[in-house]
Formats: structure tokens, C-alpha cells, sequence
């Protein structure tokens, strides 16, 4: 066979494979709490016949004997000899991640190539089916055409091969990244043009700039939008997730999720997914109560919903549990020095509930297997500003806990200024920047042993950038001394730097885990001579310690 | 005279394996496919075919509606392709009384070139037997 045929035989099989998987997926998880009605058994059944083809036509045999298993299983199911349990669900939801483990890798080594687990998921199958007795067995060898002709009508699969095309997503993230850079550069380009006058002397010239500038801007608009995919993915996930976990903790958890058809790019979906499922995993460990203490209240209830208004997407979770206690939560911050007592008294309700996302604040007294990974809330909370996005809580007692996220649909690039005098390029994003002045021109007071600037009437301390940033000490070749004022609502705050600084507008990418616990450092990006550039945190620097550090 | 394929499964996959096979035999001008039974009928209005591989579990029309179908009203050589096949003879007879021409195992083992290759044989020599009947 050929290498070409090859390819596109293991291409469409991964797409198949992967579809059928994710429904199969999907049926389990919406179905959760409830016994499986005769139109999802046929899907299922269907679903597993054909990963079963799948698998037979790139000939690995392994897969198809497990497969075939889950196969009999569902059969079993269809002809009432088998009832659908929880043990059932979990044993085939194990089944699709042995499987999905079988695809990823095998696709990636072209042979079949089965996970650790693979013997032990096929055991745990084998097992269910050995307890319908043989005779049982017997009577179902027979084709049964009644089965055969099942009316399919209610499941029209909208199939639009053919019009769709893959594309990987590595070399999409480039062209988003090009065309971002392509729509600075057509910016600044007309911005030369004007400001030298030849826009005046020249309508021609002038005319025809204008239209590339919006050409560029219309493309980069249409590659914007291919980055666009579904929410389903991550909602699959989710539910996966509470199913786990709540069966770990022993409560039973109802989830239900709306408008899982809402779209957004896919930096955004990605990013989301670890403060969501943080936060769905503190909604069942700490928000739902154990099943003795909600006798009354019934079974817990999560709702996460996603909407589209405008181009925000709006994200919000809520459970039914006992809600955020506000006297704990002081205690611990009043503790942790979060705050101090004075602060405490005047803080509304909502002030309180917002300490949750304060670094150093983590409710769970004892760590517990289920949210106690190391992460807090202050991380949900740089995660999702560092999407260009907002969380807020609210929570009643008794009445549950209420997170809302509103955080831009679309990536876009940011426009900052770089500092490329410092050891490591720091971007400070223009939107924070107040302005930027030589300290010559402006008069300065010495409060305490420290300079300050005059500031909307307040005394603004000047802090040193290179200390900050725990740079040694180092004076760039430029001695004159820049004063970059940054504020943010009422909050503001000033250091020096020696150097000059270019415009440019970037997508910063999650800081790898390597500078994770760098807390200025929210974001990392690459410049086009392949130089790592950091984006300074100007969000936490408004509550940066700086008499410690 | 020329001669007409009608490819039908769900899978794209099997579709491309299925296209491959019946190239590789080099005696049909139209290769055409369809993804369930209810396609495969519209195809059958327009054009006379005079081969079609038929796979059983498809969704919208499943293979045994779609044979019944086309035994009434066309007289083309209908093989089915089928993983139902391997499991034994009592398959193929409830098929055989349906109206198929043909029944084989689908084909495969795109890791194994051996084994694709003979499992691609068995449907050509079926094929060429079935045309020449």
C-alpha cells in the first residue's frame, strides 16, 4: 500500500474513531443518575459496532476483541438479559478511556498499541458478561432481524463530508498569530504615512492603503473566527469530572449544563477548562453537603451554563449547598494576613466573598484528595484575567454558591509596550500604562526615606523596577530615568526604568510551569526574532507586598 | 459494455478501503457511494449499477431495509460487506434469503499489508464470479 493511501486511511480513522468515542461518551454522561431509554441503547449499540469496524479495518486485533465485549454488553442490555447500573456505566466509561488511550497512541506509532489498564478494563468486562448465564447466551447468537430493522429515522446524522477539511491546530495558532502581527504592522504602516504628510500629497497612494488596512483587518477577523469551536468538548469533560468525583465523595450530584453549542475561541475553551474544573470540583467537595446532611434538601444540584452576549461569553456555575460561610472566611483571612481586622468591619458581603481569590487565602482546612491540589482560587482568578476576563462570586447561606465569568469570546491581541532594556524583554500592557514621563520633568517628595510622585492628589511611592524583578543591580547604557505610572480603578502604582521601549501588540500565552510561580509574570510570548518576552502582572502588582519582597 | 460500482457504508473509512479494492480490479468506469440504505436508492433511480456493496448497521436506512428495496425493483449483484459475516453460516443464510448474491467479511488490516491484501482478493474474486455468472 502506498504511503499516501496510508495517511489518509489513518486520518479518516482517527476522525471516525474519535466520533463515535465521544458520542458513546456522551450518551453515559447525559444520562447520568438515569437508566439508559431503548433510543440510547440503540445509539450506543451502534456507536460501539462501529468502533469495532473501525478498529477491524486498520486491523488491530486487540481493540477489536475489547471492543467487541462492550459490544456484547450493550446487546446484553438491548435484550433485557443485562440491567443498566451504575457498575455497568463506570465499566464502559473506563472502556472508552482504555479505547481513547488505544487510539491516541496508536495513531501516533501507526500499530496497535494498547495502555497498561487495557487488560484489566477487559477483564472487568468479561466479568459482567459472565454472570449472564450461558443458557441466556445461547438464544442470542441468532441474528435477530427485528433488531436489524430498528427505525433509524429519529437519528439523522447530519454527515457533511467532504465540506470540511482538517486543519491542524498548531498551524492555525500561527496563522491567527501572522495575521495579528500583519494587522500592527498595515496600522502602523498608515500611521507613518499620515503623520510624514504624504498622505496629503498623495489620494492615490493614501486611497489604496486604507483598503489593504481593511483587507487585513477582514481577514484577520475571518481567521479569528476559524479558531472558533464548540464548548461540548469541555462539558464532556466536566460531566466526566463530577461523575468521578462525586462518586469518589459518595454524593450524588444532579449537573446539568446549557448552551454547551456556544462558541469561542479555542485559546479561550482550553484555558478554561482548569479553573473550571477546579471550581466544579470544589462545588462537590465543599458546596455539596454529604448525603446525611442533605436528607431534605434531595439530591445536589450544579448548573453551569455558557452564553454568548456579544462577544463576551458569559460562564456560570451555581450549586444548591450550604453556601460560602462569610465568618469563616474573615477568620481565615484575618489569619493569613490577608487583611487586617480594621479592613474586616467595613467590607460588604460581596467584598467578603471575593477574599476566596486573595493569594494566600485557601478555605479547606485539612487538604483533601479531591480540591486540595496545591491550587486556590487566586490562581481560578489570574487564569481567567489573563483570558482578558472577570470572575465573580456570590453565595447565600443555605442557598448555594454562585460563580460568574465573563471573559471576551475572541482572543485579541494586546498592545504594550516593551522594555527592552532589562535583563528579560517585560511587556507592560498599554491599557494599564497612565503615562510615561522623564523624572526630570516632574517633582518628586521624599516621604519616609522613599521617593514619592503626586498622583490624583495622592502620594505615589516610586518603586525600583530592577529590585522588583530581582535583577542585579545594573544601570543600562541610557542613564536618563523613566517614570511609568500604571493605575487600575483607584489604585496606582510607579517605577522607574532606565531605557527605551517599543510598541507592539501580542497574544500572551499561560506562563509554563517553570515561571508559574513567578508572580509577576502572567503571560509569555515570543517576538519575531524569537526572543521570550514576559508580560508583567500589572494585575497583581496593585496588590504586590513590596515592603517584603 | 461498461460497467458500475455502488459503494455503500457509513464509514468514510470503509468507503476509501472498499474504492480501493474495486480500482484495483480496473473494470468499472463509475465507482459511485452512498452512506446508508436511503442514499443508495436515490443512486439507484438515476443509474444502473450493476455491482453494490452493501454494509447492514447504517443509520437513516440500514442495509436489510435498503436490500429488500432494491431485490424489488433492480436486478444489480448485491455482495454484503459486513463484519456480521465472520460470525457464521446461519448469518449468511438469513441474508441469502433477503436476496443478497454475496456475503464477506470487511476488509482490512491496513497495519498487516498481508492481511488487507487477502481480505482485498476475497472481494475481488467474489466481484469478477458474480460478473461473470
Amino acid at each position: 500500500m502506498d504511503k499516501e493511501f496510508l495517511n489518509e486511511i489513518w486520518a479518516q480513522f482517527e476522525l471516525e474513531a474519535v466520533e463515535h468515542s465521544k458520542n458513546s461518551e456522551d450518551i453515559l454522561l447525559e444520562t447520568a443518575n438515569k437508566n439508559l431509554s431503548k433510543d440510547e441503547v440503540d445509539k450506543l449499540f451502534r456507536n460501539f459496532h462501529s468502533l469495532k469496524g473501525l478498529t477491524g479495518s486498520i486491523g488491530m486485533s486487540k481493540t477489536v476483541s475489547l471492543t467487541h465485549l462492550a459490544e456484547d454488553l450493550i446487546s446484553e442490555i438491548r435484550k433485557g438479559t443485562l440491567e443498566f447500573s451504575d457498575n455497568v456505566r463506570s465499566t464502559l466509561l473506563k472502556f472508552i478511556d482504555v479505547f481513547n488511550a488505544v487510539l491516541s497512541n496508536s495513531i501516533k506509532s501507526r500499530t496497535e498499541a494498547v495502555p497498561k489498564n487495557f487488560d484489566l478494563c477487559k477483564k472487568e468486562l468479561e466479568n459482567i458478561l459472565g454472570k449472564i448465564s450461558l443458557e441466556n447466551k445461547k438464544t442470542n447468537v441468532k441474528i435477530d432481524n427485528g433488531n436489524l430493522i430498528d427505525d433509524y429515522s429519529s437519528d439523522v446524522d447530519s454527515k457533511d463530508e467532504g465540506k470540511f477539511t482538517q486543519v491542524s491546530s498548531a498551524s492555525l495558532d500561527d496563522l491567527f498569530q501572522k495575521s495579528g502581527t500583519l494587522v500592527s504592522r498595515a496600522n502602523a504602516l498608515k500611521r507613518v504615512f499620515e503623520q510624514s504628510g504624504s498622505a496629503r500629497d498623495n489620494d492615490y497612494a493614501s486611497g489604496i492603503l486604507d483598503k489593504l488596512v481593511n483587507d487585513i483587518q477582514i481577514l484577520n477577523g475571518r481567521i479569528t473566527d476559524l479558531r472558533l469551536i464548540s464548548v461540548n468538548d469541555l462539558v464532556r469533560r466536566l460531566k466526566r469530572a463530577v461523575l468521578d468525583i462525586s462518586s469518589q465523595l459518595d454524593k450524588k450530584v444532579k449537573f446539568t449544563v446549557s448552551g454547551d453549542n456556544e462558541r469561542a475561541d479555542r485559546k479561550i475553551i482550553r484555558n478554561l477548562a482548569d479553573p473550571l474544573l477546579h471550581m466544579i470540583r470544589n462545588s462537590v467537595d465543599h458546596g455539596i453537603e454529604n448525603i446525611d446532611e442533605r436528607q431534605q434538601k434531595g439530591i445536589g444540584k450544579i448548573d453551569l451554563s455558557f452564553k454568548k452576549e456579544g462577544d463576551k461569553l458569559v460562564v456560570n456555575l451555581s450549586d444548591d449547598g450550604r453556601g460560602l460561610d462569610k465568618k469563616k472566611i474573615l477568620e481565615i483571612a484575618i489569619n493569613k494576613n490577608v487583611i487586617d481586622k480594621e479592613t474586616a468591619k467595613q467590607l460588604s458581603d460581596r467584598d467578603i466573598f471575593s477574599l476566596i481569590f486573595k493569594p494566600g487565602f485557601s478555605t479547606a482546612q485539612s487538604v483533601s484528595a479531591t480540591s486540595g491540589r496545591g491550587v486556590g482560587m487566586d490562581v481560578v482568578e489570574k487564569n481567567i484575567a489573563l483570558l482578558g476576563g472577570k470572575i465573580n462570586v456570590n453565595s447565600t447561606k443555605n442557598n448555594g454558591t454562585h460563580f460568574s465569568i465573563i471573559i471576551p469570546g475572541a482572543v485579541s491581541t494586546e498592545e504594550c509596550i516593551i522594555l527592552k532594556d532589562l535583563p528579560t524583554f517585560y511587556a507592560v500592557p498599554s491599557r494599564s500604562i497612565q503615562w510615561v514621563k522623564n523624572k526630570s520633568e516632574l517633582d518628586t517628595d521624599v516621604v519616609g526615606g522613599q521617593e514619592h510622585i503626586r498622583f490624583n492628589k495622592n502620594q505615589i511611592p516610586i518603586q525600583d523596577l530592577n529590585t522588583l524583578l530581582s535583577f542585579p543591580i545594573k544601570k543600562s547604557k541610557i542613564n536618563v530615568e523613566k517614570i511609568i505610572l500604571l493605575s487600575l480603578s483607584d489604585k496606582a502604582v510607579a517605577f522607574n526604568y532606565f531605557g527605551d521601549f517599543i510598541y507592539d501588540e501580542f497574544v500572551f500565552e499561560q506562563p509554563d510551569k517553570l515561571i508559574a510561580n513567578m508572580p509577576l509574570v502572567s503571560g509569555t510570548t515570543v517576538d519575531d526574532d524569537q526572543n521570550i518576552i514576559f508580560r508583567l502582572n500589572v494585575e497583581s502588582l496593585f496588590n504586590f507586598d513590596y515592603h517584603t519582597s | 459494455m461498461s460497467k458500475n460500482v455502488l459503494i455503500v457504508d457509513d464509514s468514510k473509512l470503509m468507503r476509501i478501503m472498499l474504492k480501493k479494492i474495486v480500482e484495483e480490479l480496473q473494470i468499472f468506469d463509475l465507482i459511485e457511494e452512498a452512506e446508508n440504505g436511503q442514499v443508495a436508492l436515490e443512486k439507484l433511480n438515476d443509474i444502473n449499477f450493476d455491482i453494490i456493496l452493501l454494509d447492514i448497521e447504517m443509520p437513516v436506512m440500514n442495509g436489510v431495509e435498503a436490500l429488500r428495496e432494491i431485490r424489488l425493483r433492480h436486478k444489480a449483484k448485491v455482495i454484503i460487506v459486513s463484519s456480521l459475516a465472520q460470525i457464521g453460516s446461519s448469518y449468511s443464510a438469513e441474508v441469502k434469503k433477503l436476496g443478497a448474491d454475496g456475503i464477506i467479511d470487511k476488509p482490512g488490516g491496513a497495519l498487516d499489508p498481508t492481511l488487507a491484501q487477502k481480505k482485498g482478493e476475497g472481494l475481488k474474486d467474489l466481484i469478477n464470479e458474480l460478473l461473470n455468472e
